[in-house]
């Protein structure tokens, strides 16, 4: 503990229990990478799924799939990272904050739209021949 | 050159390019009459077309795990797709793959069989199957019915003869838990599918003249290891298969019944289907061979025993082709030479399987032997290498003609002596349109020339078919496959009778839903010689769709017929009839019917003649709003997600506001030159105590502070980053110094809104009242309000000092202020001018320059202590785990300077300043 009143020479607010002034405890921690690297990977498995599956195939299931890849499972790894930021810069003030992360996590997020065309149109194919088929006669 | 190519079809349905050793292959039954029947129908059908469609249809059921634990079927299947594309030339071959076990999928869209790409499909093929046996149960029906449209929508593209290639090792089974757990006839489910199959679809192929080929992998082994009910619903499915694909079969479903599926026998006009079955993957291979060879018009040679085999070929051969599983093997000629690949003989490796085919020359005739490794399969199959080839002509109703043609080599030039042959015969049969069929003929053959001198077709027949099949036996006797084509002919009436100016009949509106009305019409062109007329008094028969349903046909009476039904045609004279037909019971479908139509001549009083003119015409279900519940669907499916999105951004976007925040202010000037001061001028030192604790807050997305709003925006537009700002007071402007985006200058340009960083700790401003900046002239300072927020970190010691020197030494403070000027006049006086039209009285408050901001009471703000107070330093609030020691009594509050390196270059307080807060401007109110 710091003594009170400090000692000459002794700077105040120093010892053993509190780090060095200016000085963080270790590296700075960084803004998490993983939302971004998970968001990507995720938009290369959407369009995996779209080149393997095509886009004329008839399950249905699949084409869910990717559409929970893309866009929606990218959205929320681009809330993820906000709130996830925005909590640690609140809770460690050595946090350094990475606003790239996010800009490129709502750039990907945009990308993951268009990823996810085939995919819709597929459901939308689908499900409409359902639908109208049912609602028909 | 049909030899050839059928040769090598073989290939494709039946060697499937894996050659075995009987030794090794389980037992396999024979083909049926029906199932002979089958390879001949297609054999005939691409004697007579250049196009092949061939759907497979594979199962992926979880029972594959144990019927074929080596996945055999992946190379089977592979070996018969890159035999596609060896048929003959000229042929247009397309294929299709689809999966079915509990659910169907269409993996590979109908494609054209390239042989430059068709290896690696092939590959692609092979690796699909290894992976596909996930599925749970087998439903068939869902299978067959689905590939039955695929062929279907493919028909009406290709007019192509068509297979069906379905290959399955369990029973139908559509039990939702583990396979086969219980007997079939326990699940209602599978009743009923079956007699769906059994009634509709399969007959509905049949009558499509798609050749069904079902191959079905039944393990005994695999039927030993089930017991009990699992057992009974293997054999009694696997024996449902016969019938669906043969047409009849016997059944145990509780009790052993005979099953008839369609129309039975089957119509000489339908395409047979054959069901082939194997003991384990090696036997289906094995059967695949053996039939591939009757396809291609091959028939089965006799080799002797022992090693070397030996075998004849005579005149009459003109291609033999031996199958061995023997990895060497040495053919030799009846002149003692080797024969190894070369000229006229192909050999083609495939799995370890051989096929050696050899083109005969006369030099060749005699005595072969065939040398193999001990305990391998061999078979010979001889070819004549004859083919038909029928002279055109037309059929006139009730005259006889002539029906002619040729023998031709299937080889392009060579020549052809049926004289080689001990036997040699061409018969001609006419197939009706109801499928029954007249007793065959023979033709007269002279050279290699035939012909049947007398044909009359039979009465009443719009179109006939005509079989042409050559039969010959070498000189020693032995019976080679026969050669059979078909030809399919309208039969007109002689020029004195009405006819049908365009045959077949369609509709133009297709009969849509339940309610909808096809409607078509039809020209007659009157006689050309003389009067006539044609009458229509009986309804369509339909021959080919895809359910059961004419007894629900409506057909009203044809418009442009008299009261008794018919339409008189003077000569030459062009006369048109529309039909109209409904149906209740709807369907996608393409439907072929034929409609009795009676012709009369003036010229022959009391002859008549009823032809059955074709009609086709197309079925719909009714699809409500089919596009539009699509563009409603991708509308949701974009908009959904944006709204998430957008949500989601909402959500998560708030000012980090937290515990341990601080807030200093001060009165400030704003000097061009020295930056910024404090208020009196003098150099501002900034003090620990300076900084106040504000409350704890949750994050939020408006803040209500002493100099503004704290708000966090998101777009409306979803994808722009979401942006912090803080709105200044009425009266004044603010400067943050924060970059805004490029889009977004517009909006914070004239001050009263200024952009902010999200989280609390990085935000400071400057706060300059409108009326300073208006008179600020030529004066090089400007008064104004200084705030800073930090979140307190006991760590670091000079966290005052750090922040306030980040914001004293931004640049461009100064110029931003002076940017300000213009646009706070403009908007002034704009306000002015508004005040005067409105006779309104909103002033800017100019009761002293020295007044500064008086702030919101209700705001957490503390003014500063009075000079001399020591400026103790505030007790953290209360759970805030920083218990920050006070200053050492006397110190006066003085902070230590900052420690080297501390980037603390701030100069220290004046002497006895004690750190004490500068006092407010004269008039301040509490900054």
């Amino acid at each position: 503990m710091t003594s009170f009143p400090p000692k000459p020479g002794e700077i105040f607010g120093s010892g053993n229990s509190i780090p060095k002034v200016n000085q963080p405890v270790g590296e700075p921690k960084k803004a998490s990478l993983f939302p971004l690297i998970l968001a990507f990977t995720l938009i290369i498995l959407s369009i995996l799924i779209t080149v393997v599956v095509g886009a004329s195939g008839q399950n249905v299931s699949v084409y869910l799939l990717g559409y929970l890849v893309t866009p929606v499972a990218v959205g929320l790894c681009m809330g993820w990272d906000s709130i996830d930021q925005r909590n640690k810069t609140k809770s460690d003030p050595w946090f350094i904050a990475k606003s790239k992360y996010s800009l490129v996590l709502r750039i990907l997020t945009g990308v993951s739209f268009l990823v996810a065309l085939p995919h819709i149109n597929a459901i939308a194919r689908i499900l409409s021949t359902l639908l109208a088929e049912r609602f028909g006669s | 050159m049909i030899k050839r190519f059928l040769a090598t079809l073989i290939s494709i349905f039946l060697s499937f390019g894996v050659l075995i050793n009987t030794s090794q292959a389980g037992s396999t039954t024979e083909l049926s009459v029906v199932g002979k029947r089958a390879f001949d129908d297609l054999a005939r059908c691409l004697n007579s077309k250049d196009a092949l469609d061939v759907f497979y249809l594979i199962d992926e059921s979880a029972s594959l795990r144990y019927t074929d634990s080596e996945k055999k079927r992946a190379e089977i299947l592979k070996s018969s797709l890159i035999q596609l594309s060896t048929l003959r030339e000229g042929l247009k071959v397309q294929y299709a793959v689809g999966f079915f076990g509990d659910k169907y999928s269409i993996w590979k869209n109908w494609s054209i069989v390239d042989p430059k790409s068709i290896e690696s499909e092939a590959l692609d093929l092979e690796r699909k199957v290894r992976e596909s046996n996930k599925g749970q149960s087998t439903n068939w029906q869902l299978g067959v019915d689905s590939a039955a449209t695929e062929l279907s929508n493919q028909r009406k593209k290709s007019n192509a003869c068509q297979a069906l290639i379905w290959l399955t090792d369990g029973g139908l089974d559509l039990s939702t838990g583990a396979p086969g757990e219980k007997p079939v006839q326990a699940n209602p489910k599978n009743i009923e599918a079956f007699e769906s199959l059994c009634k509709n679809t399969s007959n509905s192929l049949r009558q499509a003249k798609v050749t069904v080929l079902g191959v079905l992998l039944k393990s005994e082994k695999d039927l030993a290891r089930q017991s009990g009910d699992q057992r009974e619903n293997m054999e009694q499915g696997m024996d449902l298969l016969l019938p669906i694909v043969e047409g009849t079969g016997s059944i145990n479903l509780g009790s052993v019944q005979q099953q008839a599926c369609g129309q039975n026998p089957i119509p000489p006009n339908y395409a047979a289907g054959a069901l082939l079955e194997a003991e384990d993957p090696i036997a289906l291979a094995f059967q695949f061979l053996k039939l591939g060879s009757y396809t291609a018009g091959g028939t089965l040679g006799e080799l002797s025993g022992g090693n070397p085999a030996n075998f004849l070929i005579e005149a009459g051969i003109a291609r033999f082709r031996i199958i061995t599983t023997s990895p060497t093997w040495k053919l030799t000629s009846p002149q003692g030479s080797s024969i190894s690949e070369g000229p006229g003989v192909t050999v083609v490796t495939s799995a370890g399987a051989t096929q050696i085919t050899v083109s005969v020359k006369p030099s060749m005739y005699g005595a072969w032997n065939f040398s193999f490794k001990e305990g391998s399969s061999n078979e010979l199959v001889l070819f004549s290498g004859l083919d038909l080839k029928l002279d055109s002509g037309e059929l006139i109703a009730g005259i006889a003609r002539k029906v002619s043609g040729e023998v031709v080599s299937e080889f392009a030039g060579q020549p052809v002596n049926l004289s080689d042959y001990s036997v040699a015969t061409v018969t001609v049969q006419e197939i009706l349109g109801n499928g029954k069929t007249n007793p065959q003929r023979t033709a007269s053959l002279a050279g290699n020339k035939f012909e049947l001198a007398s044909f009359k077709a039979s009465l009443n027949q719009g179109q006939v078919e005509l079989r042409v099949t050559l039969n010959v036996a070498t000189k020693s006797g032995f019976a080679l496959a026969p050669v059979s084509v078909s030809r399919i002919l309208d039969v007109r009436l002689p020029d004195n009778y009405p006819s049908l100016a365009m045959s077949p009949i369609k509709f133009d509106t297709p009969i849509n839903g339940s309610s909808g009305t096809g409607k078509g019409s039809a020209v007659f062109n009157g006689p050309k010689s003389g009067n006539g007329k044609i009458c229509i008094v009986e309804k369509p028969s339909y021959v080919n769709d895809v359910i059961d349903r004419s007894e629900t046909y409506e057909w009203f009476k044809p418009v442009g017929l008299d009261t008794s039904d018919c339409l008189l045609l003077s000569q030459d004279e062009k006369k048109k009839v529309d039909f109209a037909i409904k149906n209740r019971i709807p369907a996608d479908a393409q439907v072929q019917a034929e409609l009795p139509i009676i012709y009369y001549s003036d010229s022959e009083v009391g002859q008549q003649f009823t032809l059955n003119a074709p009609m086709e015409f197309q079925t719909l279900r009714k699809k409500l709003g089919e596009n539009w519940i699509k563009a409603l669907l991708v509308f949701l499916g974009i908009a959904l997600p944006l709204a998430l999105i957008y949500l989601l951004t909402w959500a998560t976007t708030k000012i980090a506001l937290g515990k341990n925040v601080q807030r200093a202010s001060w009165p400030i000037r704003v000097d061009s030159l020295k930056g910024i001061l404090a208020s009196d001028g003098s150099v501002l030192t900034p003090k620990p105590e300076d900084y106040k604790y504000i409350s704890d807050q949750p994050d939020a997305r408006n803040y209500s502070e002493i100099i503004g709003n704290l708000s966090a925006k998101v777009s409306k537009l979803v994808f722009p980053p979401p942006w912090f700002e803080m709105k200044a007071r009425e009266g004044a402007r603010l400067l943050t110094m924060v970059a805004p985006p490029a889009s977004m200058n517009s909006r914070f340009a004239n001050g009263s809104i200024a952009p902010i960083r999200g989280n609390i700790d990085s935000v400071w401003a400057i706060e300059v009242l409108d009326k300073d900046l208006v008179s600020l002239g030529t004066s090089t300072a400007i008064p104004g309000n200084l705030v800073i927020y930090k979140r307190n970190n006991l760590a670091n010691k000079n966290q005052f000092m750090d922040r306030f020197m980040k914001v004293s030494t931004t640049p461009g403070i100064w110029n931003q202020i002076v940017a300000l000027i213009p646009k706070v006049q403009a908007e002034l006086t704009q306000q002015s001018n508004r005040s005067t039209k409105n006779n309104s009285k909103k002033k800017v408050d100019n009761s002293s320059n020295e007044e500064m901001i008086e702030f919101d009471s209700k705001t957490s703000f503390t003014p500063p202590p009075p000079p001399g107070s020591g400026g103790s330093f505030p007790p953290p609030p209360p759970g805030s785990g920083g218990s920050f020691p006070p200053p050492p009594p006397g110190s006066g509050g003085s902070f230590p300077p900052p420690p080297p390196g501390s980037g603390g270059s701030f100069p220290p307080p004046p002497p006895g300043s004690g750190g004490s807060f500068p006092p407010p401007p004269p008039g301040g109110k509490g900054v």
